[in-house]
């Protein structure tokens, strides 16, 4: 899979006060990029920068093989933008919003346009500055997917949104998920683990880490290991750097295993402790691996 | 091309309404001028005012439509050609800016009966001049989306066009066509670089920096540009000094009628006769400024700079000889220092060699009739049956126009004559009428005849003369004495 989006050694300074320190990422052709990471960490810079609307302080960053920088309409008229910050013209009305918009994609499927209309329900004749912020938001992501684009990037899209208003988003968007690549934002993890294919966690302007969910899910693990009584904790001992958050009680030791394989965890597992009683993992849902990385990485710094 | 149609389409649905407030105000401006009697005394300053008012407001939001400055827009991240969105911005400005004030010249123009024919460049210019005009309009907007700001910003261009807009009758308002029209091209081409800026790659804060450049470099030229240099540069761009090489300057005698003049306390009031000699036959000198340096016995000296030498009127004429008296207005320190003793006068007198006469006697009724270089002129029966009223479209023509009522003297429309090349002014009433009077001479009840004469600028000179042993009590200014009335100007 090639990359639609990257970006190299990107740093943003507003007022010398740094918000992308250095960030380094890549958004492989068809996957559905999730970009999660708490308040501040630099989400919308990073978005803003891809989309050309920001100009980088240094490095480089590349959408649709362009330099962002150079982004022009050649190329927008194949990328999706959807924003919670973004100001609709408010004086158009829906229909006439998609009609103006029309002719700025060659790509344009009418057809396609009628039915995410009829899809989100939405009400032709009213002017945007009378919608709900959902409805908003959705005829945002209906004028974008209306021209099948290879990208589509969402900054925070569904944050402040009712659940049914953000399920009807998500099933708009899963219909897209095949033939566009989708960059989206989110500081809420649970909005985005339902679909997302690829995960990249952001924080203080760098990118922890980037991975495919799968990949991570699956490498993630809560593990609990029953001992025999009482436990010979090998606290003079360093653990394994990729067992995090260790908890110890009696006859229990409980830790996040980051780099989950059946048999060598255990092999780690009764090299430290000996003979244990049993060894049982869990999968963790996204919210809890980010948090274990959080936690780490503020404990370490 | 096809993507600027689009977004003017939806410019015009955007602001339909406003559209239709600014040409209702085009349309009262015309309405208000044809109203009138020929036009005079009658701009349509009112409607002019909320036409500008109105044009500015519409520029705005047009701009704002899609702004410039900002992140948070919804057509940055849209596929807009930044040349279709300029030039829609553009289209929309001639079509809904300067295509209802070119209707409304043109129904001005031909309800007053202007020969349209050599109204055509006259009327192009003024659109060109307008077009250009709304320019720093459409680029200060691009500098902010922020409402407040873009009020103060239109408030500083509107400042801008009424500065440069307004009628210039002083007496350096030969040539003050120069320091206008740099510091419009000066603004214009800053407009101009903002909008390739703005448009192509939103470079604001350079941008705002380009403006606050521009606005600066403009005041200063259209303030702060030295008169002599002015006239240096007319003279330059006539080429016609040999001219006047015949002609000698000198100090004349005091003059024994003196025109009335309203004192400027504490200042003193010189009334200096200059005498022009040798003044080459077919042409005749009108003053255009004065500067006067005196020099006391002891070295001491002062300076009078043309704006302190305001009234030069000429005097008597003949064929080759004419007497101008200035009235300039000096210190009264050194004036009273030196009272009774002698100085030393050092001058340069800036004059304009008028020739080429054309005349033509036209009857003089309140229906306006054609008379040369696109005037028409007329009388008032109701105001005064001796005043001729004569009337130019787009600008007055940069010549001396004189009336002659019957066995009465000439008398000139102005002496203060433009002499701009170009063939209009910005304005939106395209008419502009001047007034002189026979007052002086008497009323002629009976004469129903005027015959208007037309002479065109030659030569622009300056010629310096010393006088020594100058006493200024001769000079000075002795009791108010009424003399000829003193012309006026009517837009």
């Amino acid at each position: 899979m090639s990359d639609i989006v990257s970006a190299i050694d990107l740093v943003k300074r507003f007022r010398d006060a740094p918000v992308l320190d250095g960030l380094n990422l890549t958004v492989p052709e068809g996957s559905v990029f999730g970009l999660a990471g708490p308040n501040g960490a630099g989400k919308t810079t990073t978005i803003k920068i891809l989309m050309n609307i920001l100009r980088p302080s240094s490095g480089h960053a590349e959408v649709l093989g362009v330099d962002s920088r150079a982004l022009g309409p050649e190329a927008l008229a194949n990328i999706g933008y959807v924003s919670e910050n973004q100001d609709l013209p408010e004086w158009m009305t829906v229909e006439y919003m998609l009609a103006y918009l029309k002719p700025f994609y060659p790509a344009w499927d009418e057809e396609r346009a009628r039915r995410l209309v009829r899809q989100f329900d939405l009400p032709l004749d009213r002017q945007l500055r009378h919608l709900s912020r959902g409805m908003r938001m959705k005829i945002a992501l209906a004028s974008s997917l209306a021209y099948r684009p290879r990208l589509l990037i969402m900054d925070e899209p569904f944050s402040g949104l009712d659940p049914l208003v953000r399920e009807d988003l998500i099933d708009g968007l899963l219909e897209s998920a095949g033939e566009t690549t989708i960059l989206i934002s989110s500081h809420d993890l649970g909005e985005i683990e339902s679909f997302a294919s690829h995960i990249g966690y952001l924080d203080r302007g760098r990118l922890q880490f980037s991975e495919e969910m799968t990949s991570l899910t699956a490498r993630f693990r809560e593990v609990e290991v029953v001992v025999d009584s009482p436990p010979l904790v090998p606290l003079d001992r360093p653990w394994p750097a990729h067992w995090l958050r260790p908890e110890t009680a009696p006859a229990l030791v409980r830790f996040v295993e980051t780099h989950f394989d059946p048999e060598r965890t255990a092999a780690d597992i009764r090299q430290l402790f000996g003979d244990v009683r049993s060894i049982s993992a869990h999968p963790m849902p996204l919210r809890a691996i980010f948090v274990t990385l959080a936690r780490a990485r503020s404990k370490a710094a | 091309m096809r993507q600027a149609l689009h977004i003017f389409k939806k410019d015009f649905r955007y602001s339909r309404y406003e559209i239709t407030l600014v040409v209702l105000f085009a349309m009262a401006c015309a309405a208000t001028h044809l109203r009138g009697p020929h036009g005079a005394f009658n701009e349509p300053w009112l409607p002019e005012i909320f036409w500008f008012i109105g044009v500015a407001f519409l520029i705005g939001r047009l701009v704002l439509a899609e702004a410039i400055t900002g992140d948070r827009q919804f057509w940055i991240t849209r596929p807009y050609r930044w040349k279709c969105l300029l030039a829609a911005k553009l289209l929309f400005i001639v079509v809904f800016v300067n295509l209802p004030v070119l209707l409304a010249h043109l129904a001005i123009l031909l309800i007053d009966g202007f020969p349209l024919v050599s109204s055509i460049p006259g009327l192009l210019w003024s659109q060109v001049l307008l077009f250009a005009f709304s320019l720093p309009f459409v680029a200060f907007a691009t500098l902010s989306s922020v409402k407040p700001f873009q009020l103060i910003l239109l408030a500083c261009a509107a400042g801008v066009w009424l500065l440069m807009t307004s009628t210039n009758v002083g007496p350096l308002s030969g040539v003050a066509w120069l320091s206008g029209s740099i510091a419009f091209a000066a603004l214009c081409a800053t407009a101009v670089s903002i909008l390739f800026l703005q448009y192509k790659s939103r470079r604001t804060v350079f941008s705002r920096w380009l403006a606050a450049g521009g606005v600066a470099v403009s005041a200063f030229v259209l303030g702060a540009m030295p008169w002599p240099l002015a006239f240096a540069l007319q003279s330059h761009l006539s080429g016609q000094d040999a001219l006047g090489s015949s002609i000698q300057i000198a100090l004349g005698h005091t003059p024994e009628e003196r025109f009335w003049q309203i004192q400027m306390k504490p200042k003193v009031a010189l009334h200096f006769p200059i005498s022009v000699q040798g003044v080459p036959g077919g042409t005749e000198a009108q003053p255009d400024a004065l500067a006067v340096s005196l020099q006391s016995s002891d070295g001491r000296t002062t300076q009078l700079e043309a704006q302190d030498c305001q009234s030069l009127k000429r005097g008597s004429l003949s064929a080759s000889a004419a007497t101008i008296t200035a009235v300039c207005f000096a210190d009264p320190s050194f004036f009273n220092a030196q009272h009774g003793r002698p100085v030393t006068l050092r001058a340069s007198l800036y004059f304009t060699l008028f020739g080429n006469a054309q005349s033509q006697t036209i009857p003089l009724s309140e229906e306006p009739s054609n008379a040369p270089d696109g005037l028409q002129c007329y009388t008032d029966m109701v105001r005064a049956e001796w005043d001729v009223y004569c009337r130019a479209a787009f600008r007055w023509p940069a010549r001396l126009v004189y009336a002659k009522l019957g066995r009465t003297n000439a008398n000139s429309f102005t002496q203060f004559v433009s002499y701009s090349p170009f063939p209009a002014n910005l304005n939106i009433d395209p008419v502009e009428t001047r007034w002189a009077s026979a007052y002086a001479s008497g009323p002629p009840p009976t004469v129903r005849d005027v015959t208007i004469v037309v002479e065109e600028p030659l030569a622009h000179l300056r010629r310096d003369f010393e006088a020594q042993g100058v006493r200024l009590d001769e000079f000075a200014y002795p009791s108010v004495r009424v003399g000829p009335a003193p012309i006026d100007v009517i837009r």
